[in-house]
């Protein structure tokens, strides 16, 4: 704890002087209008900012530096980062430093023109229940801590925070124990929340807000819904041979809800009597809902876990409903696998242009709904013999393993194992696919046909000639 | 063990004898005449082979005795060793005394003379004894070679055994 | 099944061929049978281990694939009988473990198969299942003829009585070791047939592997030498007894010794003592007839007469010298419980706690074996009019096996093989006679002598036409009925199989009222709530017929469990379940208790839960402290066993009691509860309150509760009453929070 404190302090610091720096190549930007919007409504935070920023320098500049609005070390993991321009026109973004982002614009803006920038970000392991222990029959209550204005390397002239997704909330002031070590800014204008259009909105404020602005404010609200998180996926692809069978995908998951502890030991008379798992409101995750879509059906799953089978899941209008062995309150785990098929022709398609290739694409995720995952393994196993080509994915991963894996009737090295791991992902990923290419040929799916075979002869010779053998012995 | 035995049953007759009153004497004489006969007639049928057989068994029978001694003066602190030395001796002198038997049963049926061709003659010896009957025509099977297989066989497993118990 | 002259041929093959094709196909068939009539509860439920002991002897499988195999035989486990764990790798038959390791690892590393071990456990029994009824077959061929191991083959793959014992899933030393019986035992019947020491060698073999699965091997251990006594006495020693004797019981004592488990029982236990007795008689009986063959036969009388006496004298009075001096260990418990039925109820509660220890009812029988128990009698009479040697063991076997199973339900186990086997001999003699009909379709004018097994029939319907017609009606009547009596037997078999052996009973399945079925998995909610969501050290108390199942599936520290080698350790825990908080609050703490599982079927109906097994708890701990624990403050003024408003006020304050119906009026809306197996009503006003648990964790059928066990409490109160103090004290905390106003965040 102290080490990681301290740690982060130095980080912070160090961040704090390589901004400093960064600013001299930073350029000359003025945030004209700035607009903050915070979407409340899932286990994680998404964030979208509208930001319409004026070229203040003499000459046109393409650079506009970009940082999350955090400044004093809450927000957990970023997940997704999308910018867009006006009219949708493509950004390069390089991660400068963590939760700094250069954005080299599609052209360069002209001197005193505005540019519009969208940028959206997703952030998970942020807001956690307060109070952390509740009774079975409370409302849960999840405190969000962020940074109350805008944490640009830019001044700001106008700025308005939203929060959205929320039913009733609350501000609340937080105290840093150590405000100095964040350059917690002093007189930072006051701004008053109202709320408009189920919205929770601050501002507009019109005084200019300093560059590095940080003022840490809490807000509670009320969320009576699970924070599924699930700390690690194993996703196993495994494709087949040959196009007439079955794709397998095996999902292992290790899920547990960061939403608020149970007070006392969990009381079945009072879950039963709430009737918290029909009516479907409440903190605890009673149900995992899986959404069929066209190209995924969910043929033949089967939902088992460490202990065998579990008898409680059922396919109904377009969702595959799991039901956990028990509820998962906060604190609580639940591991458990998840594997069904599908027809390969719906995601193995062979390359016309080049003989024996092939492409595969495949979604990152098959995902429940609200949820957010802090380590995903995409494993494909490709056929035995099989060579990989090519790995592209629309979201960026750590890294790619190549190895192997032996399973069933495989006679030589075993099948080519081809793992893709992420960090920090969320449901809304779900449509995004991963491509691969690899080569197969027909070569290697007769030679190990024949190598089984093979085998299988020489067992039952070798059996003959034993019993040959044996006779000898016998007849002596 | 028969001569084991047979030396243990002098001795106890004789202590029997000492303390036993007169009627007892009468078949005491029968049985010390019975041991003389079957003594005499022991070394009457004794070929090289067999004695080849029986001084092995001698020897296993002397060297279970030196062992059984030694656990009795010295203690039997690894008790698995000497378990493993004792039964390794008991079962090699079964296993041998079974030997004895399979191949003196093909003798039993036939005269004396023979047993030094019985090699060359087993089958006629086979075909004598299934007229004798269907018990001896089970045995008739076990020819001295498949005996002997069988022997070693047996003899590997005991050892293998008796190797993994002393470790 | 005629029986006809190697030489005939049909189509052009030698009738010997199609005969051993036949076989082959046969063999398939019964094999496949056998398997399948087993699957019954994967395919009803999945594939997942049964009952309580195969969960132990799953996990030490596990431990056995993952570890060495040295460590395997160390194997000290220290997250069972907690404190004092276990010495599990010195106390177990490592049989059944390193068979499915041996399958496993070839599948995996020679096959390419990388087959999950839990599939391998649960297919082993009824894999193993087929190759009893392959060597039932040789047996019984042995006996009678291959007709007859036909029939016992299939008698064997199908009778519920084994089938009991070896579904899928029932992943126990039974499984295994019945095929080791079998084949031990063909083994030693061709051995004794042939004196060949090949074969005894064999029979010495199996016996190993039999004493390393199962620690029945003690009934092949006194069978044999007592088929080889009988022998003697009858007259019948013979140099090939002899052989086969001795090589089986120098190699297969020695063998048997290999065993950590068995150590050096074989030469120091009592149960062992007459191999050893009738290995030196023999000895005894070989120098005799060497030197019967020598002498005269009265000289040979006394001679005898001498010996015996010494030797007797000699034998009786080592075993009782030794005996004293605690050189060899007296019978042990269960074997006396095997005499008297009632000793166990008297100085071992704990072993009759166990329903299948409980003498068999008479209905067991005829369900277990349906025909062939009737059979049975007449299969044992022709083994006595025909009476060879391997008639004789047949004789011994079935005494023997009959008066076993009358005594523990469990051991109808061993019985079964033999109805198997008698019954074939008895139906397939029937067959013989009454098969016969191509001689009397052409029996007209011959003097047909081979046919001599018809006996009087035959010969009566020889004169007229007439009489032949009615032998031929008779005969098939008789046929007839038979193949029906044997279709109903294989009813009877698929039914009783489908509907009593196949449940996992860790799965219940229950009825709805409008007949649909559905499952009750409360035992894995439970477990695996304790596996996701406990701390990975934490002990968990519950009766010992959950400990395997917990250590199993929850993965977690257990203070007892179904290897009941410590009474004293049991005793405690069902102290701790039958006294009061303050008394078992006391015990939890000293063990490490932080988990303490309930089995209730109060709820659901479900009849075999903890308070039912209550008393033997009672029992069990005042054999310990008959002076702190009294079964007769159990029940209520009546006499009676009650738990209701009658129930006594030591029953109503033992934790037991509180955990089970704590908080369980609260469901029935005002009213009192009703106990569905009990069929008793909790009153409202007398629900229990715990001070010294807290409810952790309750299925959803209520069928198991957790507890946890309450930390000290830090002022130094004793727990009764803070309790009290914080229900009073609710209101104010509560205030105590909302005055907290802006939030410190400290990180």
């Amino acid at each position: 704890m102290k080490v990681s404190l301290i740690l982060g302090v130095v980080f912070s610091f160090l961040s704090a002087v390589l901004a400093k720096e960064l600013e001299l190549e930073a350029g000359n930007w003025k945030n004209k209008n700035y607009l903050r919007t915070i979407d409340l409504s899932r286990a994680y935070v998404q964030e979208t900012c509208l930001i319409e920023a004026e070229n203040l320098d003499s000459k046109p500049q393409d650079v506009y530096y970009f940082t999350v609005n955090d400044g004093f070390d809450v927000i957990g993991n970023i997940s997704l980062f999308e910018v867009s321009v006006s009219n949708n026109l493509k950004v390069d973004v390089e991660n400068v430093l963590e939760g700094v982002y250069k954005l080299k614009l599609p052209a360069p803006v002209a001197a005193n023109s505005v540019v519009e920038i969208k940028v959206k970000y997703t952030y998970t392991n942020t807001i956690a229940p307060f109070p952390a222990k509740i009774e079975m029959g409370d409302t849960q209550k999840l405190l969000l801590k962020l940074n109350k204005f805008v944490f640009s390397p830019y001044a700001t002239s106008h700025y308005t925070l939203v929060f959205n997704g929320i039913s009733k909330g609350q501000e609340m002031e937080l105290v840093l124990s150590n405000p100095e070590e964040y350059g917690v800014t002093k007189n930072a204008p006051d701004m008053r929340p109202r709320v408009e259009n189920k919205t929770f909105v601050y501002g507009p404020s019109m005084a200019e807000i300093t560059p590095y602005t940080v003022q840490p404010m809490g807000l509670l609200y009320f969320h009576n819904k699970p924070l599924t998180k699930a700390f690690r996926l194993d996703r196993a692809i495994w494709i087949p041979a040959s196009d007439t069978e079955m794709l397998n995908i095996e999902e292992y998951y290790e899920l547990t809800n960061a939403a608020a502890e149970l007070k006392s030991g969990f009381s079945r008379v009072d879950w039963m009597k709430g009737r918290y798992e029909t009516t479907k409101n409440h903190w605890a995750l009673s149900h995992l809902q899986f959404p069929l879509t066209k190209g995924n059906l969910f043929q033949d799953y089967y939902f088992t876990d460490k202990v065998g089978m579990v008898s409680s899941h059922k396919i109904l209008s377009k969702t595959l409903f799991l039901q956990p062995r028990f509820p998962v309150f906060g604190g609580w785990k639940y591991n458990f696998t998840l594997g069904w098929n599908n027809p390969v022709k719906n995601y193995v398609h062979k390359v016309v242009s080049t003989p024996d290739t092939y492409i595969v694409r495949f979604p990152v995720l098959n995902s429940i709904e609200d949820i957010s995952y802090d380590s995903v393994s995409l494993d494909f196993y490709l056929p035995e013999g099989a060579e990989l080509l090519k790995v592209a994915s629309p979201v960026p991963y750590e890294n790619v393993e190549v190895g192997n894996e032996l399973s069933y009737l495989d006679v030589s090295k075993g099948h080519v194992k081809v793992s893709l791991k992420f960090k920090n992902l969320i449901d809304s990923l779900n449509g995004k696919e991963v491509l691969l290419m690899y080569k197969y040929t027909k070569a290697s799916f007769w030679f190990k046909a024949l190598k089984i075979s093979g085998f299988v002869f020489v067992g039952l010779m070798s059996y003959y000639i034993l019993n040959f053998i044996n006779i000898d012995i016998t007849s002596k | 063990m028969v001569k084991k035995e047979s030396k243990k049953k002098e001795v106890s007759k004789k202590l029997s004898a000492s303390n036993s009153s007169g009627s007892w004497a009468f078949p005491l004489k029968d049985v010390v005449s019975a041991i003389n006969i079957t003594y005499d007639d022991y070394i009457r049928t004794l070929t090289p082979r067999l004695k080849l057989v029986d001084q092995f068994l001698v020897f296993l029978v002397v060297l279970g005795i030196l062992q059984f001694i030694y656990v009795l003066l010295i203690g039997n602190f690894p008790f698995n060793a000497f378990l493993g030395g004792f039964i390794s001796c008991v079962g090699q002198f079964v296993l041998t005394v079974s030997l004895r038997l399979q191949y003196n049963l093909d003798t039993t049926n036939t005269s004396e003379e023979e047993i030094a061709s019985k090699d060359t003659d087993s089958d006629s010896i086979a075909k004598t004894e299934e007229l004798s009957g269907s018990e001896s025509k089970l045995t008739s099977q076990v020819t001295p070679e498949r005996a002997f297989g069988d022997y070693i066989f047996a003899s590997l497993i005991l050892h293998f055994t008796v190797y993994h118990f002393i470790n | 099944m005629v029986t006809s002259k190697p030489q005939e041929k049909l189509f052009g093959v030698r009738v010997e061929t199609i005969r051993s094709l036949l076989r082959v196909i046969i063999f398939i068939s019964i094999a496949g049978a056998a398997i399948s009539s087993r699957l019954f509860s994967v395919i009803r439920y999945e594939s997942i281990i049964h009952e309580f002991d195969p969960w132990f002897n799953f996990r030490a499988t596990k431990y056995l694939v993952t570890h060495s195999f040295y460590d395997f035989l160390n194997w000290f486990d220290d997250r069972t009988w907690y404190p004092l764990g276990r010495v599990t790798g010195g106390t177990l038959y490592p049989g059944l473990m390193v068979t499915s390791g041996v399958i496993w690892h070839i599948l995996r590393e020679k096959l390419a198969l990388p087959v999950d071990i839990r599939n391998i456990c649960v297919m082993l029994a009824p894999a193993f299942s087929g190759l009893t009824a392959i060597a039932t077959y040789f047996l019984t061929k042995e006996m009678k003829d291959s007709n007859a191991g036909l029939l016992a083959a299939i008698f064997m793959g199908i009778a519920p009585g084994y089938i009991s014992r070896s579904v899928a899933g029932s992943y126990d030393n039974e499984a295994i070791s019945i095929t080791l019986l079998m084949a031990t035992f063909y083994f030693w019947i061709k051995a004794m047939k042939l004196g060949s020491i090949y074969f005894a060698t064999l029979t010495a073999l199996f016996y190993f592997y039999m004493v390393s699965a199962w620690g029945g091997y003690v009934f092949i251990t006194n069978i044999i030498p007592l088929h080889v006594f009988v022998l003697l006495i009858m007259g019948r020693y013979s140099h090939r007894l002899y052989t086969a004797y001795s090589t089986w019981y120098a190699l297969g004592t020695l063998a048997s010794m290999q065993i950590p488990f068995v150590g050096f029982l074989p030469i120091r236990s009592n149960d062992h003592m007459a191999a050893l007795g009738v290995f030196g008689l023999l000895q005894l009986f070989s120098f005799g007839f060497y030197v019967k063959s020598k002498v005269t036969g009265k000289q040979f009388r006394n001679f005898l007469v001498f010996s015996s006496i010494f030797v007797s004298f000699l034998g009786v009075s080592a075993l009782f010298a030794l005996t004293a001096l605690g050189w060899i260990a007296p019978w042990t418990g269960r074997f006396y419980s095997l005499w008297d039925t009632n000793y166990a109820k008297i100085h071992i509660p704990i072993i009759a706690s166990v329903s299948e220890h409980q003498p068999t009812a008479w209905p067991a029988f005829f369900f277990d074996t349906n025909m062939l128990i009737w059979l049975f009698p007449a299969g044992v009479y022709l083994c006595f009019q025909e009476l060879r040697d391997e008639h004789v063991f047949i004789i011994i076997y079935s005494v023997l096996g009959s008066y076993f199973a009358g005594v523990m339900v469990r051991l109808m186990l061993t019985l079964t093989p033999i109805i198997c086997v008698s019954a074939a001999i008895a139906l397939s003699k029937m067959f013989d006679v009454y098969m016969n009909l191509v001689d009397v379709l052409k029996s007209n004018g011959e003097d047909n002598s081979e046919e001599t097994g018809s006996g009087k029939k035959s010969k009566a319907k020889r004169p007229s036409t007439n009489d032949k017609l009615f032998s031929i009606v008779s005969k098939l009547a008789v046929l007839l009925s038979f193949a029906f009596y044997l279709v109903y037997f294989v009813l009877h078999c698929t039914w009783v199989t489908s509907n009593a052996y196949s449940s996992p009973s860790v799965v219940l399945a229950s009825r709805g009222p409008d007949g649909s079925s559905s499952i009750i998995d409360d035992y894995r909610e439970a477990y695996y709530w304790l596996r996701m969501n406990t701390p990975e050290d934490a002990k968990v108390m519950a009766w010992w017929d959950y400990g395997y199942q917990i250590g199993g599936m929850a993965d977690r520290t257990t203070l007892v469990d179904n290897n009941t080698w410590n009474n004293t350790h049991i005793a405690t825990v069902g102290k701790a379940m039958c006294s009061s908080e303050e008394v078992a609050y006391d015990i939890l703490k000293k063990h490490d208790v932080d988990y303490v599982l309930v089995i209730f079927g109060g709820l659901l109906g479900y009849s075999g839960d903890d308070l039912n097994k209550f008393l033997w708890m009672v029992r069990i701990s005042e054999g310990i402290w008959p002076e702190e624990v009294h079964e007769r403050d159990f029940f209520s003024d009546k006499g009676l066993y009650k738990v209701d408003g009658e129930a006594s006020k030591t029953m109503k304050d033992s934790l037991m009691y509180k955990m089970s119906y704590y908080r369980f009026t609260d469901l029935f809306g005002g009213r009192d509860g009703i106990d569905r197996v009990r069929n008793q009503a909790i009153p409202l006003s007398q629900s229990p309150k715990l001070n010294v648990l807290d409810e952790a964790f309750t299925t959803q059928n209520w069928l198991v509760r957790i507890y946890k066990v309450k930390d000290l409490d830090n002022v130094g109160r004793d727990l009764h009453s803070a309790t009290k103090f914080d229900e009073s004290a609710n209101d104010m905390k509560r205030k105590r929070i909302i005055k907290k106003p802006a939030l410190d965040l400290r990180e």
